[in-house]
């Protein structure tokens, strides 16, 4: 036996581990410390959609509010106009009364 | 490049004091203390465009009334409402009367009838033969109010919607909108009024 082979032979040979050297490893696992990675991406994604969903109830309150004013600005249009348009037909009808009267 | 600027001034100018001049001050400080109710309206600028996008949306609005709405610039409205009888003077409305007899104001018409307290007045703001502007001003024992609108407003439109021809103010807010850009198809006014 060439002693490289000897060597390499002895380097790969099963070996027996130290009594306790399981636990120790299994010890030292535990108490490494955990990535919460997971934990991360939820809470991202919560507050992602938390949000998304106050912009929409935002967007969703402020366009009720303007259509509750074009409502209130639409109904004073026509109140406006209305007024204008029976206080011009009252004048309107003593004009044509009047004019009937006189051609009697 | 500068006459080109110096001209579009000028023209804004002239239609800025075009405007003006339809509009009237509606400063009536006095009625305003005396009054025991009082409604102002001063719809221009975006609160005439958001009611008048609304209103050409709604159902019921008549065509010609829609081209009213498209042509006003601007409704300017007091209404003084007194408990008692006749609390105000001649010379708290006097600024009105003074402004409606001014120059480019013409009077279409005023009555007065015998046995009655109401006296209404119509007048059209005339510039270069086109009408601007039509104020109303109606006088009783008990109120005082006067309708300013500005723009070329076509009377019997504003007749018919003295008539309740259109579209209540009161219904607005039940009315319904079409489904869809369709708008309804122009409705005879006269017909609508006899169904009522």
């Amino acid at each position: 036996m060439e002693p490289v082979e000897f060597e390499l032979r002895q380097a790969l040979s099963r070996r027996t581990p130290p009594a306790g050297f399981t636990e120790r490893i299994m010890g030292e696992i535990r108490a490494e410390p955990r990535h919460h990675w997971k934990g991360w991406r939820w809470a991202a994604v919560g507050a992602l959609a938390t949000s998304l969903s106050l912009g929409v109830f935002a967007w969703r309150e402020r366009s009720d509010q303007r259509a509750l004013v074009a409502d209130q600005q639409a109904a004073d249009i026509l109140f406006a106009l209305q007024s204008a348009g029976g206080k011009l037909n009252l004048a309107r009808d003593a004009v044509l009364r009047s004019g009937r009267r006189g051609s009697r | 490049m500068k006459k080109v600027f110096v001209i579009m001034f000028v023209f804004c100018c002239f239609q800025l004091v075009a405007q003006q001049g339809a509009q009237l001050r509606m400063d009536l400080v006095n009625l305003e203390e005396k009054a025991d109710e009082v409604v102002s309206l001063n719809l221009e600028g975006e609160s005439l465009e958001g009611g008048r996008k609304l209103l050409m949306l709604r159902k019921g609005v008549t065509e010609p009334v829609r081209s009213l709405l498209g042509k006003i610039k601007g409704i300017y409205m007091r209404r003084f409402w007194f408990k008692g009888k006749k609390e105000y003077s001649e010379e708290d409305v006097s600024p009105i009367r003074e402004q409606v007899a001014g120059p480019n104001w013409v009077r279409l018409f005023e009555v007065k009838e015998s046995g009655k307290t109401q006296r209404v007045g119509v007048y059209s703001y005339v510039e270069n033969d086109d009408v601007k502007g039509v104020t109303v001003v109606s006088e009783d024992e008990q109120e005082f109010t006067v309708v300013n609108i500005v723009g070329p407003v076509d009377r019997e439109t504003l007749s018919d919607l003295g008539e309740g021809i259109g579209i209540s103010a009161m219904k607005l807010a039940t009315t319904e909108i079409p489904s869809g850009d369709a708008l309804p198809a122009p409705q005879d006014p006269k017909a609508e009024s006899s169904e009522k």
